[in-house]
């Protein structure tokens, strides 16, 4: 293979001076961080990747059923299949959605999710994103600038393109118009949470994929019902698709919180008359609540009636009794999170907690089973990422897979590999590579 | 059966000029089985075109946007609603047995419900738990003008809020109790401003309590909004276009219920 670290270091550059960066984690508090780029990507090998394809497009049309089921008729909980109080009590149901049916009746039009292979070859699904699935963009323009450079680098026997990104959103958008002709004369708007928003780059990076325009909430209007965009030359346009990058709470001061400044005023009346659609559809937070995880095989069950091909990580709910024995007996090798309160927290590691801290979480558990879940910390594979001072480390590394759903369910045929190399000093640096897919 | 004659009305002061008054309004006394609204009429200054529709549980809303700049708003509602028995037989939606971001429960309120010995009857437990609020929180008007987030755990630790407020705490002891409750927004006799209060289900329909007396709501409440919480049945939302980002806004709600004779022909009400 080539050496791309000259590449690597034009892509860090452009991503530093267009402010592309990770969320992390660090001593407990969510904050920004540059996202290095490293040169040597991920293979993975066409078999594979044609396995998490199948799983995932399986997991997707199976959320999606669960949401539009629990927005209107409920089956799922009048079986027995979900417990209410996991419904109804979680932070991301949203009855403000209820009966309103979104184009073609999807809310899961694009997802990311976040997978793990162990050092035994396993998958596993550890979490998935609705709202705001973010990092789909980093991966394809990585790729693009470094071709650019090295050309011979990509000139590998059976390497697969990831550039067909463009096309599945396109086509996404194509699939809605073709079926809402009232929809046809508008433009496409990718909404973004303020100007300097982690989005920002991502979104205009799409835009430039795409042809659709980049948008905050004061560029947007609604006028007799209708979503208008303020374009900068002067002038409205029609707002037909609003691809937004917000949770669902911040949609529409007027209809979730009132202290959202991001979001556009009578956005959902705009959508209840269906005269702009929404992607990912407004309530598709549901789907991502830590304590409905543990439910997502019993939902491919229920509604596809199959048995799921992408496992979850091994999932315990204190709620149950025989499941909160289990955790209380096994704290130093389980992960704890926190499902009803916001899923940014970070994790706790059963391994690292003293004899005391144990006892406080077991009598928190107790005290409120339903606020928690625990799963197994899994043997995670490791993969070589090169240091400043070129030398390679292994680095803990997961894979986050992005689902286009529109009249049908498409992976993209790449994705975000992100890492973590821990310091010496306790430190620790997130980073991302390039997913090379590999034709069988 | 009963009549009324009712006005509610927001007079909104900005210190400078605001554009972009994007507004919704949920101050009409709506249509219920115990309750007929008509004769109704509902003006907004700056005057501008608004949408009527109803939200998802069922409640009517009046939206619009006044463009042009301006540093006042008034809205006034006026109109005749005929009452009769508060009792609403419905399907219950179960949703109203959960908590909301608003309305979460607190290791305090388990404590209250433990200590309390509360019949196994819920209508009587309703009653009980009206009464705690009632005897335990001081009632205050408008007290969370300025904190429209105020959450249920936030009111009780205080010990004193407003209607909205006291409801609010109702409604989470009822639940964590076990029996479906729901926020309703309405007016009342004797009531200057808006008012707060609480469906509670029992058998198959709703019956309401008012944490503000401690007991149960007869006659002379006129519903116009019910939701999980205040968030759904808020009598006013806004947000606006701040051009020097420095502007302070006072809100003044006045509200009068009043009893009138029933006539012959006020028994057809227009719908």
């Amino acid at each position: 293979m080539r050496d791309l670290s000259t590449a690597s270091r034009r892509v860090n550059a452009w991503m530093q001076e267009h402010g592309a960066r990770f969320f992390v984690t660090r001593k407990g508090d969510r904050q920004f961080a540059d996202a290095p780029f490293d040169p040597t990507p991920r293979i993975l090998p066409g078999a594979e990747f044609t396995m998490l394809e199948q799983g995932l497009i399986q997991r997707i049309n199976a959320l999606n059923q669960f949401l539009c089921d629990i927005y209107k008729d409920r089956m799922i909980i009048r079986d027995g299949i979900v417990p209410e109080e996991f419904v109804f009590s979680s932070p991301d149901f949203a009855p403000e959605v209820m009966n309103l049916t979104p184009v073609k009746q999807i809310y899961t039009h694009i997802s990311a999710t976040d997978l793990i292979r162990t050092t035994d070859g396993k998958w596993y699904a550890m979490e998935d994103s609705f709202s705001v699935p973010d990092g789909m963009t980093y991966p394809h323009f990585a790729r693009k600038l470094c071709r650019e450079m090295e050309p011979d680098a990509y000139e590998v026997p059976g390497l697969c393109d990831n550039c067909g990104l463009d096309i599945l959103l396109r086509q996404l958008y194509e699939d809605i118009y073709e079926d809402n002709p009232a929809l046809a004369d508008g433009v496409i708007v990718l909404l973004r949470e303020r100007e300097d928003s982690l989005t920002t780059f991502e979104l205009q990076y799409m835009a430039s994929l795409t042809g659709a325009h980049v948008a905050s909430a004061e560029d947007l209007i609604v006028m007799d019902n209708k979503i208008y965009f303020r374009s900068p030359g002067g002038g409205f346009q029609r707002v037909s698709i609003l691809h937004r990058m917000l949770m669902d709470q911040m949609l529409d001061p007027l209809c979730f919180d009132e202290k959202s400044t991001s979001g556009v005023p009578h956005l959902m009346e705009v959508y209840a008359a269906g005269n702009v659609a929404i992607l990912n559809a407004p309530g598709c937070g549901l789907a991502e609540d830590r304590g409905l995880y543990a439910f997502i095989p019993a939902m491919i069950r229920y509604y596809l009636d199959e048995e799921p091909l992408l496992p979850n990580v091994p999932t315990y709910l204190p709620w149950y009794p025989d499941q909160r024995d289990y955790i209380l007996s096994h704290m130093d090798r389980l992960f704890f999170k926190d499902v009803a309160g916001d899923r940014r927290t970070a994790a706790i590691r059963g391994t690292i907690l003293s004899a005391n801290q144990r006892r406080q979480l077991a009598a928190a558990i107790e005290a409120d089973p339903r606020r928690f879940m625990a799963q197994e910390i899994l043997d995670v594979e490791k993969v070589p990422v090169y240091t400043s001072g070129g030398e390679t480390v292994p680095a803990r590394c997961d894979f986050r897979a992005y689902t286009v759903h529109s009249d049908s369910i498409r992976v993209w045929m790449g994705g975000l590999s992100r890492f973590t190399v821990h310091h010496p000093d306790g430190s620790a640096t997130v980073g991302f590579k390039d997913t090379w897919v590999m034709a069988e | 059966m009963k009549k009324y004659a009712f006005t509610y009305s927001v007079h909104q002061t900005f210190s400078s000029p605001i554009t972009k008054h994007n507004f919704l309004l949920r101050c009409m006394p709506g249509t219920y089985p115990f309750q007929r609204s008509y004769a109704q009429k509902l003006t907004v200054t700056p005057y501008t075109a608004m949408n009527c529709i109803s939200d998802v549980f069922g409640n009517g809303m009046y939206t619009g946007t006044v463009d042009k700049k301006h540093t006042e708003f008034t809205v006034t509602a006026t109109g005749f609603v005929l009452c009769s028995k508060y009792l609403i037989h419905e399907p219950l939606d179960r949703i109203y047995l959960y908590p909301t971001r608003l309305t979460r429960p607190t290791r305090e309120m388990e404590r209250i419900l433990e200590s309390a010995s509360l019949s196994e009857d819920p209508w009587n437990r309703a009653l009980q738990l009206c009464d705690l609020v009632y005897r335990s929180m001081t009632h205050v008007p408008a007290a969370t003008d300025s904190t429209p987030n105020r959450t249920a755990a936030e009111a009780l630790s205080s010990g004193r809020g407003d209607a909205r407020d006291l409801s609010h705490v109702l409604l989470t002891l009822l639940r964590l109790s076990g029996i479906a409750a729901r926020f309703v927004g309405g007016l009342a006799v004797g009531v200057s401003q808006g008012h707060s209060w609480v469906e509670v289900y029992c058998g198959d329909a709703w019956r309401a309590l008012d944490p503000t007396t401690g007991g149960v709501v007869e006659e002379g409440y006129l519903k116009i909004a019910n939701g999980p919480d205040r968030g759904a049945c808020a009598k006013t939302r806004d947000v606006f276009l701040d051009p020097t980002g420095t502007v302070t806004q006072t809100r003044e709600f006045t509200a009068q219920v009043t009893e009138h004779v029933i006539r012959v022909r006020d028994t057809v009400p227009r719908a």
